[in-house]
Parts: structure tokens; sequence; C-alpha cells
């Protein structure tokens, strides 16, 4: 294994309700400034940007437009990514591995105060049939839980222990916007959204933004001392149309972490990872994506959760840092995931860090029911 | 049901967006804002490195990639940098209500800012627009912090 792109820098927002208290440009620029300090770098350095946001949700047209000072990108070639923050990584990574770049910045933002999040959801449909159906991510989303839950009989409480174990290790984590102490019966009787999909089953609305620094081979070896390596990377896109795709199969995200873990040599994930951050917006979701990416056979996402084994202190934690539950700026949610993946293999994740994590799962999702999957591996 | 596709157009359907928002304006521009409807002036911010003075005003020099400074009055007279004659109807963003055509548009350099701004000028007759012409701001008299309360560029005799 030699790997060929380091990540030696990170940073992300506290994710919070509202961030009405300031403009978009300025929470960007403090991530990308920080990221930058945490890379030691300064913005000559920068080669190349990769943004990721999604018009819709900002409000404007091309909205990347609106960064181009506080990312840095005035007289440097920036593209843009209008989907997940762990899809432009990828961008970032082509970047590098074309010889184009040596050093790339990667931000995702999102506001999900800035409008209504199940309002513009609904515009990831096609306008002329599914949209005017009032399909939107929560409704499909309960399509895909109920085809889960009924395949392998899961109950509406296993997937409610998702969200009692995020919401007690976001407490950990000092950038949670939900943290808490819940129990399975709060869930349970927090209000019906969705059948079967509740409010807590729910990622919260969130606004917040995350930034890395990725370097080639030989940057990454002289400007850090102790680089992460992105040791595997896969990602695949399913069918657009939820009714053409098997909704529980999930081909794509097995594509997408089989393909990962060849590339890092992993080939049992339960026992070769340390620790997984998932990208899971509804609580079942967590189980289904564990189950696809192998941590478990099928149908047994909320046996091995019941087990203790994706439990700070199992086998392998999954979302040491309240995953989405926590805090769910939508685009950034990838991005988020991987930040925590580095922060755990530098050892640097406090008080929700696994202990001798070496190797940490990434996992992003973008567009509805995990229509796009990206898996990425990294490690020391 | 017969269709002849050489004479017959396809179905479209109507589609109407209207999606909700609340932008955060964040600090600068609130400043800015409030200054305008407050005493009237018309306020830049200095970047501290290349000292150039920025409008509108934001947190960010993006030319050094540091954060801006001191806050500095400007115009409220200005020189026309680039012009133009608008003879399509356009909907006023601050009144809701059709501007009538044709109207003048340009970008102002305002006295002491290095950024020019664009916004509307009182003279719409191309033949007596030119770059470099004189102008002056002239607001409105109850101001509501918006831009609107620049009703529009004057043309000025110096």
């Amino acid at each position: 294994m030699n790997p060929h792109v380091a990540v030696i820098g990170v940073s992300q927002t506290r994710f919070e309700a509202d961030k009405g208290y300031e403009a978009i440009i300025e929470t960007v620029f403090k991530v990308v400034r920080e990221a930058m300090r945490d890379a030691g770098i300064n913005r000559d350095d920068l080669d190349s940007i990769v943004t990721s946001s999604v018009d819709l949700w900002d409000g404007r047209t091309a909205s990347n437009q609106m960064l181009t000072d506080v990312v840095g990108s005035i007289m440097k070639p920036e593209s843009r990514v209008a989907g997940d923050g762990l899809g432009a990584v990828f961008q970032g990574m082509m970047a590098i591995l074309a010889g184009a770049s040596e050093i790339t910045l990667v931000v995702s933002q999102c506001r999900g105060s800035m409008g209504d999040h199940y309002e513009i959801s609904n515009w990831v449909f096609d306008p002329i049939y599914q949209q005017t159906l009032g399909l939107d991510y929560l409704s499909a989303g309960a399509l895909q839980a109920n085809h889960y839950m009924k395949q392998f009989g899961i109950s509406q409480k296993e997937c409610a222990r998702v969200v009692v174990k995020n919401l007690r290790d976001a407490q950990n984590n000092p950038y949670a916007q939900v943290a808490r102490e819940a129990t399975v019966a709060e869930v349970m009787d927090s209000p019906m959204w969705a059948y079967p999909i509740k409010e807590m089953d729910a990622a919260p609305i969130s606004d917040g933004a995350c930034a890395i620094i990725l370097a080639s081979q030989e940057e990454g070896k002289a400007l850090s001392k102790n680089p992460v390596w992105i040791l595997g990377a896969g990602s695949c896109l399913d069918s657009h149309y939820l009714g053409d795709r098997d909704l529980t199969g999930g081909d794509a995200l097995i594509r997408a972490s089989e393909k990962a873990y060849a590339m890092a040599g992993i080939r049992d994930p339960l026992k070769e990872l340390d620790v997984a951050e998932v990208s899971a917006a509804f609580s079942y979701q967590e189980l289904l994506w564990t189950e696809l990416m192998g941590f478990c056979g099928r149908g047994e996402g909320a046996k091995i959760l019941q087990e203790g084994v994706t439990s700070m202190g199992g086998v392998l934690p999954v979302n040491p840092s309240g995953g989405m539950i926590a805090g769910n700026p939508v685009t950034v949610a990838g991005l988020t995931r991987l930040v925590e993946a580095v922060l755990q293999v530098r050892g640097e994740g406090e008080a929700r860090q696994v202990r001798g994590a070496r190797r940490a799962l990434a996992h992003g999702t973008t567009g509805c029911c995990g229509q796009g999957q990206y898996v990425m591996i990294v490690g020391n | 049901m017969k269709r002849n596709s050489q004479q017959e157009e396809l179905l479209r359907v109507p589609v109407h967006m209207k999606l909700h928002y609340r932008f955060p304006a964040g600090a600068h521009y609130d400043k800015f804002f409030e200054e305008m409807k407050e005493t009237g002036k018309i306020m830049g911010v200095k970047c501290p490195e290349c000292e150039r003075v920025l409008l509108p005003p934001r947190p960010v020099c993006g030319e050094c990639f540091v954060r801006t400074g001191e806050w500095v009055q400007v115009g409220p007279k200005g020189t026309v940098v680039a012009y133009t004659s608008i003879y399509f109807p356009f909907v006023d963003g601050t009144t809701g209500k059709p501007r009538p055509i044709p109207y003048g548009a340009g970008l102002i350099q305002l006295d002491g800012a290095y950024s020019a701004i664009n916004h509307i000028l009182e003279e719409g007759d191309p033949e007596k627009l030119h770059i470099g012409m004189r102008v002056e701001a002239v607001l409105t008299e109850e101001r509501e912090g918006n831009i609107g309360d620049i009703l529009y560029f004057k043309t000025i005799e110096e």
C-alpha cells in the first residue's frame, strides 16, 4: 500500500440550528483559515479549491460564487460539487492524482435555517411526476425505512436505539447541535412524521461548515510529521428513480465500500477498522448502511448495535461524534465524517476518541435514500 | 390519441417555483444599512493590507485573504465607470413595481472607494451618458435600511 493523497488539515464549525448571527462567508472564512492553520499552510500554498454546496439550499444560482473571497480562490482554479462534501473530496483527490495540484482545499457549507429543508428536498425530484405527489427526503426515507424493516423484521424500538446511542455519544462532541441522554420511550413518543419515522428518528436541521486540506504524497510528507493518508476510496451511484432501485439491497454502497476496502487491503472491515463515521439522516439508515458496508450480515445491524459492537468501547464504534443525528447541515455531513475520521486517527478525538484508532472509515451520501454513496478509509 | 409530431408540440408542464428564504446578511451589511438608514452615510470597509476601500462592505478582503478593518465614509459623489440604458421592463425588488423604461444603470465608483457599485442612474438617455461622468446619490426621505434607500444617482456638473 503506497497512499498518494494525504489529509494535512481539518476544521469544522459547531453545528447550530441557526447561525443567523453571522454571514455565510464569515462562517466559511473561519473554517477555511482554521484548516489552513491546522495544515501549517497559507493561501499562497493552495493550488486548487473544491467547494460543495447546493444552490437551492443557498437560495441563489451557482452559489459557490459567493465564496470566492473566503475560500482563497481569486486567480486560482476552483471547481464546485453540487452535492455531499465527501464527493467533493473525490474531486480534490483527482486534481492531485492527475498531477494538476499539490495542495487542495475542500470546503462544504450549508445553512439549513435559511429555507425550508423538506420544501427544498421536494425539488430534488422530477417536477413533472414525483414532485407533484409530495415526495421529499422525509417521505422517501419512510418508504425505504419500511422496505428495510419489513424485510428483516426490524422494529421501531430497534431503530430508536440508534438515536439513544448517538445523542448520548454526541455529548462528547463539542461541535454537536443536539446531545443528551434520551430513552427509547422518548423516541417512540416523539411525533410521527412519516410512518415509521418519528421526529427524533430524523436528523435535525442545521447550519455549519467543514474544510480539509489535501496534499500530494510529496507535500504530505514534507508538510506534516504525521500525515493521515487516504488509504482507500470508492464511490457509486444508484438509479435516480426510487422504483428502479432495490431500496434495501443497496448495491451502490456495497460497491463503493468494496472498492475502498480493496484499495486499503481490508478483508474484514469489522476487525480491521477501528472506528466508522456514517452519514445517516434517519435512525434506520445507520443500521442499513452498517450492514451494506459489511460490518455484519444483512438484517443484523440492530443486533450488533444491541450487543454494543458499534457503541463506544465496542469492536467497531459507529459515530462516536453522534453522527447526523447530532447535527445535519445537509451537504456538509460527509465531509464532517471525514474530519471526524481524521481526528480519530490522529488521536485528537478528545472525549470521543476511540482508543488506539489507526484506521477509520468515513461515509457520505448524496441524493435521496442513499442514491450516491462515498466511502473513504483513512489511516497513518 | 393521434399526434402529428411535425405540427403539434409535445406536452409542456408549467411549473412555478416558489421557495422561501431568510438570508443571513451578516454584521457588515447590517452596519452598512443601519448607517445609511440612520445617518444617510454610505460606508465602505478598508483592507488593512492593500488599503482598498471595498463596497459593499464585507468581512474579508479576497485579494489579501485577511479580515477587513476600519469603516470609511465614501461618496455620496462618484464617477460612472460603466453604463447602459435598459429597454426591457424590470420589476424593482425594493418596490415590487415595474421601473419605467428606458432607465439608466451603471457601475459607480464613489469618491474614496476602490470598488464600483451598481445602481440606477437618473439619466436614461444613452446619448447623455458617458464614462467618467460625475453623479451623486439621491437618498429617500424615509429610509428603511435596504438598498432602495438610494433612489438613484443624479448627474451633477462640477
